[in-house]
């Protein structure tokens, strides 16, 4: 089984197969069969003068694709002749390679015109040939194959100059002019005489890695015999390569591809610096030559390997990715390494922070219901949209009729003056009331809280008229008082009611006191309470109100004889209570409240010990206080009215009761006879 | 009181309530504009009056006054309050309003403080002694000591199982089951004993809208009466 050396890495592969075990690269050629070019044993000298696939291509193409290259060096149109893929080929080396055209002449100027002294040193570092490989994969070097190759692929375009009188294209002219070795050469080519060995051939023998003195190099006898103005480039080639003994054997070994230091320090992918500056001084002048050729090539896809034996710059145009913070050390005793502390710029990089959104992330659902609470806030604000026509439906009817029944059974009763229905008896609480009003002397100062708002001025003012007109009879000394805004006007509209209806003469100053309105809610009830002077400075007249002679002994609530309170809210009877009744000491409470207080307010009365000395409720409470009076006032005069009023309003609640109850068990039957259907 | 007896001014209000009370009884037919012009026109007076009393009745009697006219300590004790009301003007932009809460905190601080102690000693200790109270038969009264035992018991009865009601009876969450076993018959005689007061409280908020109702009444017939059969 024989062996197929990787044209990419030089290391041995079996023949069979196809792909380098090592590189991966291909080993055989996608088109024509293949023979193996390295299947001979090494050291069989067929290989050493060019590389063999290089060969084997050449037996197949080789010459259609050296009449190309002719054709297109001499600008003429007869590629069309020739096959697409190696004119192509041709096309792109003939354009691509001039970096690597114009590298190979330096070499070959820097090899003829360097003094023979030096020769023999840079023998030690001649050109790269193929054969060579394995000699520098013996000594261990890893190189980069294309960096090893590139001065024998600069001999194709060497094999191009015309052997005699032919015209240098104007890009070799221009590269020749920037070298002037080159044109040296160039005249030197221009002035062989036919007969003589090629210097296309001469070339390729150089560039092929016989880089000796001209006094080593001897030609063969063979090769004077042959007429090589007759033969093709190739076929000179091939011939001279199959009938001749290895050149290697004759010539003087060549010395093994070494590189220099600067060479050696490169990596895979990076271009040598002298590589560089050839490649862009030529950069410029491949411009025009490409948009030459490619205006007479049709394009077309290069095969495999050979788009494999592209350069690398090429092949990876990327340079290879180095991070950023793999920086070079500057400073320090580590000054000049790679990627050392990296840690030291991201502790002494000062950037400014973050900025955060302050916008509150919040989730759809949480928006939704965010934008519903929203919603109902706004909704609070706008009043509701007034119906434009009143709609004519039973539920209004029906309102509509009690409206008139209740109209009726409470109008009828005043409009006739009736006073037909009884008087409640007086409760305990009420006769306790009483007899508590009865102790009261004469100018004795009793402070009447008037809480109540003017919506519950009919309950309250028929409540608590008897129990102000009773003090009215007492002589008592009214000290009028409101922890509402409203109650100062109630209290004196309530005196007026009074004076009105009972016939009474209170004068403001001289027999009641109107001390207006405290603010201040529990807390200023309380400090009212423990120092009503410093409360309560002028009255609702202006003028200042402890000058009275009944007030000159008041420092607290509890040197009034009695305190009041009329009100309408369980709440304030209750504030009253908490923060005025444990001031009193001996001084009782009294209050007069609305019934719907009333179950809230009666715990402080039926408590042992009371909390309030009396009690009145409602309007029931006034009429049972009216009731225990010798003269009646408001109570009396509304109590038929409410009686009628009361009494048909339980039978309106009895009435709507029997009929949802009816229509509850008709309408369960209803169901029940559907479910059974 | 026929309407020749008033003076201009109070024939006036009497008119303007007549005309009002009419507005608010049309109701009766549906919510309507007459019917929200006249409680418009309730709320905006109600609160121009109380503005107007709270200033004549409390900024100018107890600040202005002392600061103006009083003597040089009243000056320098009014102006304490005088700068905290001043920086209670700054909640109204939304920028100064940390400004006010210095004073809202002392106002919030001594109103809760009042309000708190106020419950404990008015209202907390006095029932609970009441209710501890409730089964001494010497201070009974001695004629119908037996009704009053029964009333202390049912009273006791209704605080109990009202609190069981609230504390036990109330379910944890909507459609949870209720407490089984023999707190469930104890929280049905709580329920029927708040069911009792909120009744009474109806019967009394009915009353109470019956009285208001029966006073207009009372008063469109003071107007009307006279009209109608004045010859």
């Amino acid at each position: 089984m024989g062996e197929i050396r990787c044209p990419m890495c030089g290391k041995p592969n079996p023949d069979e197969l196809d792909v380098c075990q090592y590189c991966e690269a291909r080993l055989k050629p996608l088109i024509g069969p293949f023979e193996p070019a390295d299947t001979h044993e090494p050291g069989e000298g067929k290989g050493d003068s060019v590389t063999d696939w290089l060969d084997s291509l050449r037996e197949h193409e080789g010459g259609e694709l050296f009449e190309a290259e002719e054709e297109i060096s001499e600008g003429e149109e007869g590629a069309d002749e020739s096959p697409e893929w190696p004119a192509e080929v041709a096309s792109e080396e003939a354009g691509i390679p001039d970096w690597l055209a114009g590298l190979g002449k330096s070499l070959q100027e820097e090899g003829e015109t360097l003094p023979e002294a030096e020769v023999g040193a840079e023998q030690d570092a001649g050109p790269f040939r193929m054969g060579d490989l394995g000699e520098a994969e013996k000594a261990g070097e890893e190189q980069d194959f294309w960096t090893a190759i590139a001065p024998q692929e600069e001999s194709e375009p060497a094999e191009q100059l015309p052997s005699s009188g032919e015209e240098i294209p104007d890009w070799l002219q221009g590269f020749g002019e920037s070298e002037p070795a080159a044109q040296v050469e160039s005249d030197q080519v221009a002035q062989t005489e036919p007969g003589e060995v090629p210097d296309w051939l001469a070339e390729l023998e150089e560039t092929a890695g016989l880089e000796t003195s001209t006094d080593a190099l001897e030609v063969e006898p063979e090769l004077e015999e042959i007429d090589w103005e007759a033969l093709q480039p190739d076929q000179v080639d091939l011939e001279a390569e199959q009938e001749s003994p290895p050149v290697s054997e004759d010539l003087p070994a060549a010395a093994p591809f070494t590189l220099d230091e600067e060479e050696a320090g490169l990596e895979i992918g990076e271009m040598p610096e002298w590589l560089a500056e050839v490649s862009e001084e030529s950069s410029a002048e491949e411009a025009p030559l490409l948009e030459e050729v490619d205006a007479s090539l049709t394009p077309a896809e290069l095969p495999g390997w050979l788009e494999a034996m592209r350069p690398v710059e090429t092949a990876a145009p990327v340079a290879p990715f180095i991070e950023e913070s793999e920086g070079i050390e500057s400073r320090g005793p580590l000054a000049g390494l790679r990627g050392v502390l990296p840690i030291e710029p991201e502790i002494t990089h000062l950037e400014k922070p973050t900025a955060y959104a302050i916008k509150l992330q919040i989730s759809d659902n949480e928006r939704e219901h965010a934008s519903l609470f929203e919603e109902l806030v706004l909704k609070e604000g706008v009043p509701a949209p007034v119906e434009k026509g009143i709609a004519i439906s039973p539920q209004n009817i029906l309102r509509v009729v009690i409206f008139l029944l209740l109209f009726l059974a409470v109008g009828w009763p005043i409009y006739i003056g009736s006073q037909s229905v009884d008087l409640p008896l007086p409760s305990r609480e009420v006769n306790q009331t009483s007899q508590l009003i009865d102790s009261v002397m004469v100018s004795e100062p009793v402070l009447l809280a008037v809480d109540y708002e003017p919506g519950f001025s009919g309950e309250m003012d028929a409540a608590s008229a008897s129990i102000v007109d009773h003090l009215m009879i007492r002589g008592a000394y009214l000290a009028l008082v409101s922890t509402t805004p409203t109650g100062p006007a109630q209290a004196e509209r309530l005196i007026k009611t009074v004076n009105n209806t009972a016939g009474h003469a209170y004068l403001d100053a001289s027999q009641y006191a109107n001390f207006g309105y405290v603010s201040g809610g529990p807390a200023g009830l309380l400090s009212f309470a423990q120092a009503p002077r410093g409360v309560i400075r002028y009255g609702l007249n202006g003028e200042p109100v402890w000058e009275a002679a009944p007030l000159a002994d008041i420092q607290t609530l509890a040197d009034f004889a009695y305190i009041v309170v009329i009100t309408d809210r369980p709440e304030t009877a209750r504030v009253w209570i908490e923060q005025v009744q444990p001031t009193l000491r001996d001084t009782e409470m009294i209050l007069v409240v609305s019934a719907q207080a009333e179950p809230l307010v009666r715990p402080y009365y039926e408590g042992l010990p009371q909390q309030v000395g009396g009690l009145v409720t409602g309007v029931a409470g006034g009429a049972a206080y009216e009731n225990g009076m010798p003269r009646t006032i408001l109570a009396r005069k509304y109590w038929d009215a409410f009686s009628y009023g009361l009494t048909l309003a339980v039978i309106f609640i009895l009435a709507g009761s029997i009929f949802n109850t009816l229509a509850g068990i008709l309408a369960k039957r209803k169901y029940t006879f559907k479910d059974q259907k | 009181m026929s309407l020749a007896d008033l003076s201009l001014v109070d024939l006036i209000g009497a008119l303007v309530s007549f005309g009002l009370t009419l507005m608010v009884f049309s109701y009766v037919f549906g919510d309507n504009a007459l019917f929200r012009l006249a409680i418009h026109l309730f709320i905006g007076v109600s609160a121009g009056y109380a503005a107007i009393v709270a200033f004549y009745n409390v900024v100018w009697p107890q600040l202005l006054i002392p600061l103006v006219f009083g003597p040089q300590a009243e000056r320098l004790y009014v102006l304490v309050p005088l700068v905290l009301a001043g920086l209670l003007f700054f909640k109204v932009t939304p920028r100064f309003s940390a400004l006010g809460n210095p004073t809202a905190a002392y106002l919030v601080g001594v109103g809760m403080a009042s309000a708190v102690g106020g419950a404990v000693v008015g209202t907390i200790y006095p029932q609970v002694f009441a209710s501890a109270n409730l089964f001494d038969l010497q201070a009974a009264p001695q004629a119908g000591r037996l009704l009053y035992f029964v009333k202390s018991v049912a009273i006791l009865l209704g605080t109990l199982t009202t609190l069981i009601y609230f504390y036990f009876g109330v379910q944890k969450s909507p459609g949870g089951a209720p407490e089984k076993g023999w707190i469930g018959p104890l929280t049905w005689i709580g329920q029927v004993f708040i069911a009792i007061t909120f009744g009474a409280i109806f019967a009394g908020v009915y009353s109470a809208a019956l009285m208001a109702f029966i006073e207009r009444v009372y008063f469109i017939g003071d107007i009307l009466l006279p009209l109608i059969f004045t010859p």
